[in-house]
């Protein structure tokens, strides 16, 4: 095989057992649970408006504000585990620039809280 | 681009960097702090801020002049300095010291009250430093992203205005359009040739015989990214509407600084490729001569004063992009020369067309071209200025933007491009005429029955405009200073 598709192989075999995996939850939920639905269930969930509204009705922000603000501090997380794992690599430089990021997180994190965005 | 660098770490290189942002969070807490606080009154801190931030940025100057490291690389060959980095962001910083000076009455007047708005500046000017100095793809896209999210919050700052959140919200959809395209470039060379280091890249490109598809698909991919950030001409479409909606304070922002450091980065990314094919070439020559044509006749039909010089703006990059496809010392000379003297006169336009707020009415209407007939009656000290001005913008003899078009064509002309360049000589005719249009409806009109009450220039503001002014006379006498300066940067450059 060629070398170039060689080094993607594991990240194939990954995709193909991901796939696999949520194939198969989906449909033991689908086979395995009682159902029993109704109007409320089976409406679409959506931030405080009916989603099959008139479009030009004045909505609330907060929800928007609270996901965009999750992204932010969730993203962080994505960072920590492979400056974990890879935490006997780098030397003291790399652990000091982490240091570093959280604290520039903590400053926007101070930031967002006084100037009252997460207020609900 | 010297590979032996690549191993250094030497952090000394971003001290000017770490300054400015270490201040910049100093000043956010002072904000958070103070500006928010019951106790205080909530009390109005940007007039004290940018004074502030004029003072920081005056420090990192000094830092990045006294900088003991010369040529050198950091994190890993992500970011590295030479004599172009050097300049470009000392004209960076200089350039945002002006537009400080120059907004700092506009605050006042129209009651821009939150306290972000020059952290956020400062932010972009942050962003801008650090891709003038990036050698890394990933560490460039990031860094891109930094100026232009700034430059999106920039644009949709007047919360309450519909135009502005437009222009914000137009801004991002298709500047994040294209930082998409940008980083879609960077995943297939990656995925090619293992590496997104720049001098690795030359390297690898160096020693092979011939690029492929492939290789083509992904700097071109880039290089539209790229292409899209400097407003070149079939990626245009976004900057005049942008320019007009945004309230003028912060289209000033997105008007003189970004440009120089892209076009520095594009410079980088360019030396790359450029002696292995024709290909990339080509790209560049035929969005130069779409922005010339673009910016010469669609100007003709505006009405507005942004507009016309965001169409300007497309037009004067048009005979930048000249300058680089041509990729030779000459040529990449003449284009910093422009850029600098790009710089000045548009410092000198943009805080006069700043000193135009009308005295008395609060919610501000962009400028017709029309109503500059009351400029000469009420102020004719800056109708002559501004006339001067945009005769050195349209490149008239005694003017420092005469040598600039000078240097480009003459570039064109010595590579052999004759036929480009008699072409875009011609397209700079006609795109004399609207300037010469402006200078006609102020001096010579009449027609128009208003009076506007202009609000005072304060000091500050005269001074940026003076000295933008003088110098605009003195390099055309005297130009060895952008010379040497633009020399010193191809230096770095190429070799």
């Amino acid at each position: 095989m060629n070398p170039f598709f060689n080094n993607f192989l594991p990240i194939f075999i990954a995709f193909l057992f991901s796939f696999l995996l949520s194939l198969i939850i989906f449909g033991f939920s689908i086979f395995l649970a009682f159902q029993r639905p109704d109007t409320d269930k089976l409406s679409v969930y959506e931030c405080g408006f009916d989603p099959y509204d008139d479009a030009r009705n004045t909505f609330d922000i907060k929800f928007y504000l609270v996901a965009i603000l999750f992204v932010i501090f969730d993203l962080e997380t994505m960072f920590v585990f492979a400056w974990g794992v890879s935490l006997p690599d780098v030397n003291s430089n790399g652990f000091w620039i982490m240091l570093d990021f959280m604290f520039e997180l903590l400053v926007g994190y101070i930031y967002v809280w006084k100037t009252g965005a997460i207020d609900w | 681009m010297i590979l032996s660098y690549t191993i250094e770490n030497n952090l000394k290189i971003i001290i000017p960097e770490i300054f400015l942002f270490s201040s910049v969070v100093v000043l956010l807490f002072f904000g958070c702090f103070i500006g928010l606080s019951l106790i205080y009154r909530y009390p109005l801190l940007n007039q004290i801020i940018s004074k502030v931030l004029i003072l920081v940025l005056i420090f990192s100057a000094i830092l990045i002049t006294n900088n003991p490291v010369v040529n050198g690389c950091c994190f890993n060959g992500c970011v590295n300095v030479d004599n172009a980095s050097f300049f470009v962001k000392l004209s960076v910083v200089f350039s945002s010291i002006c537009c400080f000076l120059i907004s700092n009455n506009y605050i006042k007047n129209y009651q821009i009250n939150n306290f972000e708005f020059f952290i956020v500046v400062a932010l972009a000017v942050f962003g801008l430093n650090l891709l003038v100095m990036s050698c890394d793809f990933l560490t460039s896209y990031i860094v891109l992203e930094l100026q232009s999210f700034c430059f999106y919050i920039l644009a949709a700052f007047k919360r309450s205005s519909a135009y502005s959140t437009e222009a914000g919200l137009k801004y991002f959809l298709l500047g994040s359009f294209s930082s998409t395209l940008f980083v879609f470039g960077v995943t297939l060379i990656y995925g090619i040739f293992g590496t997104v280091n720049f001098s690795l890249l030359h390297l690898i490109i160096f020693e092979n015989n011939n690029l492929f598809f492939l290789d083509k698909l992904g700097f071109t991919f880039i290089f539209v990214g790229i292409l899209f950030k400097l407003a070149a001409a079939p990626f245009h479409i976004w900057s005049p509407d942008i320019y007009e909606g945004s309230p003028l304070i912060s289209t000033i922002f997105f008007a003189v600084i970004p440009k120089i450091s892209i076009l520095l980065f594009a410079f980088r990314v360019f030396s790359v490729v450029s002696d292995k094919t024709n290909f990339f070439v080509s790209i560049f020559l035929i969005s130069s001569i779409f922005s010339v044509i673009v910016g010469s006749l669609v100007t003709l039909k505006q009405k507005r004063l942004k507009k016309l010089l965001a169409y300007s703006s497309v037009n004067h990059v048009g005979y930048l992009l000249l300058g680089v496809s041509l990729f030779s010392i000459e040529s990449i000379s003449s284009v910093f020369f422009y850029i600098l003297s790009y710089m000045v006169t548009g410092l000198c336009v943009w805080s006069i067309v700043f000193s135009l707020q009308p005295g008395r009415v609060s919610n501000y209407r962009a400028f017709n071209l029309v109503d500059f007939g009351a400029v000469l009656k009420t102020n004719p000290l800056i109708a002559n200025v501004f006339g001067i001005c945009l005769f050195s913008m349209a490149g008239v003899p005694p003017l420092v933007g005469f040598y600039a078009k000078l240097n480009i064509f003459q570039s064109a002309v010595n590579a052999g491009f004759i036929l480009v360049a008699c072409f875009i000589v011609l397209m700079s005719v006609v795109s004399t005429f609207y300037y010469i249009r402006l200078i006609k409806s102020a001096f010579f009109e009449n027609s128009t029955k208003k009076w506007f009450f202009f609000a005072s220039v304060n000091s500050a503001h005269a001074v940026v405009m003076s000295i933008t002014f003088l110098s605009l006379w003195v390099l055309f006498f005297n130009p060895l200073i952008l010379d040497l300066i633009s020399y010193k940067i191809v230096l770095s450059l190429i070799f």
